[in-house]
This record gives structure tokens, sequence and C-alpha cells, in this order.
């Protein structure tokens, strides 16, 4: 039997300075449309956890949610996104990815770098390399260039 | 034979008109054995990190000192030898009577070090029982002075009323340290509630329910503390630190009683200064007073709250504590490494752990401040890998983090500033690689994140798991409801106290 689960429900659960992630992906699809409200609200830190949360949930719905945490404003957000995207399997995620791999925040495009990495797309394994050349921040280009030189050889 | 005089090291003979100083040395030693004892079950659930043996670490210093202070030279009175009638007329034997010194004794006992405290006459007391000033009964012994009933760090235990036939240590429980019963009248005999676990000190109990304003009864006993202070000032071992330490009972609001409780130790302090003012004007200047309150958190009693309505004061000797750890139960020591500033300021946070974990009995201390500038393959502006934060799994970047030390201690906790957690967002992770203790916190951390994330690595958990359960639980600073949502200051259950109390990371004070 489904448990129903509102909104109010979902920000309680995602207050907590360490949600249990793995206990509310095993809700599913019920709370992504809570998921997608509040990844688009002003508290931070509580748009951060849905997105991480999103990333748990194996859904093109859950990929949406996602990409509405990419256009964040704050980089927080986003890097919360880019992290969330590298459990995602979803085809779709990897337009997210190519997005967040050319945001303005070295941060957020670090870890993208890393959640791309992962992925079998040559259309991301070739902006890896460009960034690992190219990238004007020098975190950035060694671990791209780095990732990019493994996925080489594999 | 031609000197006169002898040199001898005189024992403090503990027959001071208070009796708060002068403890001879086999007093000292019972007494830290005493303190010893009740701190042996706690050194021993602590077998990663022995400690130094008290009498090494506390009582050889102070006798190693006392050998050499007090030296003075004692006069012998010469032998008149009486002329013996002789045909041969001796020349007169040129004994000349000289004048002793008016300290000395004939019987050899040592003169008092130091003149007598103003004689209560002086300071008319008003007597409890006929309303009239007591001129001719001089100030108590009272039992706070130099005693070692029971250690300041004892064991946790619940609140219990004790039983009346209890014999109090003014009565000479205590071995002979307490000099005379106390009078009626006294803060004693108005309140067993004093029986804590005090070392050096008073306990001035029955405050009126929600009032900081001292009764009369306090007054009598401020003056015995008062001289106590003053008389020590001679000895080789002063009261330089006065630590007074404001309680509630649990009516009302933990910030209302945290703040009466501050406001009832002031009180006191206030009435302690003038009355050593009045003793020794200019002595107060160089007494340390350190006023803290421990609001509602440490009850004595359950069935009598006038018990719970005190101040207690430590007396202390030396300034071995600049930092002020004594009267807490044991001091937290922190250092702080910013890799990116969290959005509500730090110094919010720490302030406002300082605070809960004081009010617990633990003084927070913050040993060092390090900007991180840059660390091999992690940046400031990166999100630290930290996996599901489980206890027990610690990721690459997490051991490449916690390895920024810089000479701290393995009892001491890291905290790491840092602008995010990854692949899961978390306000903050107190995983950490063993040996290493530390916590990260991140950007997005609320004003009780450090002092919640520090209670993990002192062994708290979640309390509840249940969201409705969480809501009900924000008073709590464990709480998973979320310690943005706390409003006021949380709380800190006995047993949680007692769970950081024997964390290896607690050390006594």
């Amino acid at each position: 039997m489904a448990v129903t689960v509102d909104l109010n429900q979902v920000r309680q659960w995602l207050d907590s300075d360490e949600p249990n992630y793995k206990k509310l992906a095993t809700l599913g699809n019920q709370i992504l449309p809570h998921l997608a409200t509040l990844v688009q609200g002003t508290i931070v830190s509580r748009a951060a956890k849905a997105a991480s949360l999103a990333g748990m949930i194996d859904s093109d719905r859950a990929v949406e949610v996602l990409s509405a945490a990419a256009k964040h404003p704050s980089p927080i957000v986003r890097l919360a996104a880019a992290g969330a995207l590298r459990e995602s399997k979803r085809p779709a995620a990897a337009s997210v990815l190519m997005s967040l791999l050319t945001d303005q925040d070295s941060g957020v495009r670090k870890l993208a770098v890393k959640s791309a990495s992962v992925r079998p797309n040559a259309a991301l394994m070739a902006k890896i390399k460009e960034l690992g050349s190219r990238d004007p921040t020098a975190g950035v280009r060694l671990v791209a260039a780095k990732l990019a030189s493994e996925r080489g050889k594999a | 034979m031609n000197n006169p005089f002898v040199f001898e090291s005189i024992p403090l003979s503990g027959e001071s008109s208070c009796g708060c100083q002068g403890k001879t040395a086999n007093q000292e030693m019972i007494a830290e054995e005493l303190e010893e004892e009740y701190r042996r079950p706690r050194s021993a659930m602590r077998p990663a990190f022995p400690r130094v043996p008290m009498r090494a670490r506390r009582l050889w210093p102070r006798l190693r000192r006392r050998r050499y202070i007090p030296i003075r030279p004692i006069p012998i009175r010469p032998i008149p030898i009486p002329a013996v009638p002789t045909t041969w007329t001796a020349p007169p034997l040129a004994i000349v009577p000289e004048p002793f010194p008016a300290a000395a004794e004939p019987d050899g006992a040592a003169p008092a070090p130091e003149p007598e405290p103003e004689p209560a006459a002086t300071m008319p007391e008003p007597a409890v029982t006929t309303g009239e000033p007591d001129t001719t009964t001089p100030e108590p012994a009272e039992e706070f002075e130099w005693e070692v009933r029971r250690p300041l760090r004892r064991p946790a235990r619940p609140p219990v009323r004790r039983p009346p036939a209890r014999p109090s240590p003014v009565s000479g429980a205590t071995g002979g340290f307490a000099a005379a019963p106390a009078p009626v009248g006294s803060a004693r005999t108005a309140g067993p509630g004093c029986d804590r676990p005090l070392l050096r000190g008073a306990c001035l109990d029955q405050f009126d329910f929600g009032k900081f304003a001292i009764k009369d009864i306090h007054r009598q006993r401020i003056r015995a503390l008062a001289q106590c202070i003053v008389a020590s000032q001679g000895t080789c071992s002063p009261i330089v630190t006065v630590a007074l330490v404001g309680h509630t009972d649990p009516v009302g609001s933990l910030a209302v009683n945290e703040k009466l409780g501050r406001q009832r130790a002031e009180s006191i302090r206030n009435e302690l200064r003038d009355a050593i003012k009045g003793l020794r004007p200019g002595l107060e200047t160089q007494i340390l007073f350190n006023v803290l309150s421990r609001g509602e958190t440490d009850p004595v009693d359950l069935n009598d709250r006038a018990r719970d309505r005190r101040v207690e004061v430590f007396l202390h000797n030396t300034i071995t504590d600049p930092s002020g750890c004594i009267p807490h139960k044991a001091r937290l020591r922190m250092h702080i490494k910013i890799f990116q500033e969290p959005c509500i300021p730090i110094t919010i946070m720490i302030s406002n752990m300082k605070r809960l974990y004081g009010l617990a009995g633990f003084l927070v201390e913050v040993a060092s401040t390090e900007r991180l500038k840059g660390l091999p393959n992690l940046d400031s502006n990166d999100a630290i890998d930290v996996g599901d934060c489980v206890v027990g799994t610690v990721t690459a970047e997490q051991n490449l983090l916690f390895n920024n030390r810089n000479n701290v201690k393995t009892n001491e906790i890291v905290v790491y500033f840092v602008r995010a957690t990854s692949p899961r967002n978390f306000n903050g992770c107190a995983t950490h690689p063993p040996g290493r203790a530390g916590v990260i916190v991140t950007s997005t951390a609320s004003e009780w994140t450090l002092a919640h994330e520090v209670g993990h690595v002192l062994g708290l958990n979640h309390p509840d798991q249940d969201a409705a359960a969480a809501r009900l639980l924000l008073d709590r600073l464990m709480t998973s409801g979320g310690t943005a949502n706390i409003t006021g200051v949380p709380r800190l259950l006995p047993c949680e106290i007692r769970s950081m109390d024997t964390s290896a990371l607690t050390v006594d004070c």
C-alpha cells in the first residue's frame, strides 16, 4: 500500500542536518513533484538537498528536477545537482551535465567533470578533454586532464 | 651554641580562624587521595589516554614548594648558669638577658603567620533566631574551607533526594577538615542542598523563586567566605580566583533560567566583593571572579526546588587555570580550519556551542584558527566527497582533508568549514578517519550545526527517526528535524551529557 507523502513531510525530512537519503529515495516517484517545488525554492540548503535526493531516484522526472537545480542561481544547488547526476543512469542526464561543464563556478565545473567522466558519452568526454587544456582554473584543468587520460587508456 | 637561632620549616598549622587555610600536608594528601579515588573509575574508562597520577601532578609540586617557602628563624632562650662560690674569683658571667621577640612563643609553637582578621564584632550580623546582631559569637568556620567531600568531577547521577540522616561534612564527617558546626541561621542550616560535590568552596541555596536577591542567610556566609579569602593572603597559597556558578530550579524556560542563574551568581559576586573590600580595601581588585551559569541543567533535588536555586562558590589558590576550566567538568579543544566561510558566521556557531556545552559542564576552547588556502587536488570551491556520511566509512577526499591537522593532538577536534559535500548535500558530516577526530561543516549549516556535529563525534546519535517525532524534538541539539528549526537554546539530555563525559575528547579540568 502506497504511503501518501505531502510537501511538508518532505520539507521536514530534508531539513535535517544529515538527511537519510537512502531511506527517502525508497519513496520513489511520488516525492518528485515535491522535490521539483523545493529545488526552485529560495532556501538554498533545502533546494540542494532536494537535488541530492532527486539524483537517487531513477526516473526521467528526476532528471527534470536536476535540470531545474542546474539552473538555480545558487552555486550550492548547482553543486548538488552536479554531484547527484553522477548517480543518474538516465541518458537525459548527459545534457544536464553538459550544461554544468560550462558553468561559471569552477567548483561546479570540477564536480561536473567528475560526474561526467563515469558516463560513456563521447560528447561529454570531448568536453572534458577540452576543459583539461583550456579551463581557466588550474584545479579543473588538472582533474579534467587526469580523468580524460584515464578514460583514454581504458 | 653561639648561634641563638635554629632554622626550621614551619608546617602550615591548620589553625586559622576560618579554617580555609593552613591545611597540613597530611590532610592534603588525604584530600588528594579522596579526590583521586573518585576520579579513578572515570579514568579507567579511558584506557587510550592514560592520565598522569593525580598525586604526581598536583601534590608533589605543592609539597616541594612548601619545603622552601615558610622558613623563619626560631630563637633559643639562653640558659642562665648559676654562680658557684669558690675561692677563685671567676670573672662574672656576661649573661645579659635579651628581650625575646614578641612573636616567639615560650613553648616553641609557631606564631600565626598572619594577623587575625577583624573580629566579627566589627561586622554585626543579624541573628536569625532573635533578630538581634550577634556580636559575641565569632565568625564560624564552615564547611567550605579546604574540604574535599566529593570530587568536582563525579559520575553523573539522577537527582535524588538525600536521606536526612546523612551526616553533614560540617559536623565533622570529613575527618577533621571542618572546624566547627555551623550556627543557626547560616546558609548551611538553611539548606542541606549544599551537599554538592564541592571542592574548596561553598554552596548558597534557598534563593527565592524567580529572584536573585541575596538573603540574610547568604550574607552571613559570604562574610565568612570573605574572611577566608582575606586570611589566606598571608599564607603560601593565597586564594586568587573565585568561580561562582549559578543554578536554578527546572521551572521556566532554559534561556530564562540561564539568565537567572547568572544573575544569582553575579549577586553573590558583588556581595562577596564588597565584603572583601570591607575587610581589606584593594584586595577585591586582585581577586579574579569567574561568573558562570548552568541554569536548570544541574539540579540536586527533585523534591525540594529551593535546593536547586543556588550559587556554588569555588575558591582557588593558584592561577593555574587562566582559561577558567574549573568549575567546568571538562574541556573540549577545537581547531578551526576554514576552507570556505559559511553563511552563518563561525563566531556565532562557536558562541552557541560554548553556551550550550558550558551549560552541560564542558568548556569549549578554540585552540587555533587557520585558513586553508588550497590543498593538493582540493580547492576552496570544491564540494568534499563524503559518500553517504556513514560512520566507519571515509572517502579519499575526507582522508586528504583530515590530513591537515598541523600538530593537533589526538584528543582534540578539528572543524573543517567547507563549501559543500558531495555526492549528497549535508549541513555537516561527523565521520572521520580513526585517530583524527574532526567534523565537516558546510556553508549551508545552521547556527547549531557545529555543536550538533561535534556532538556526534562525542558519541551522540539522533534520538529520533520519525519525521513527526523529529518535529516534536526540536528543542534537542541532536534532533533529526534540522538544527535550523531550533528556536532558542536546545537541550542536552543527562544521558547525552554522560556520553560526552565519557568521551576521550573531553579532558578533565
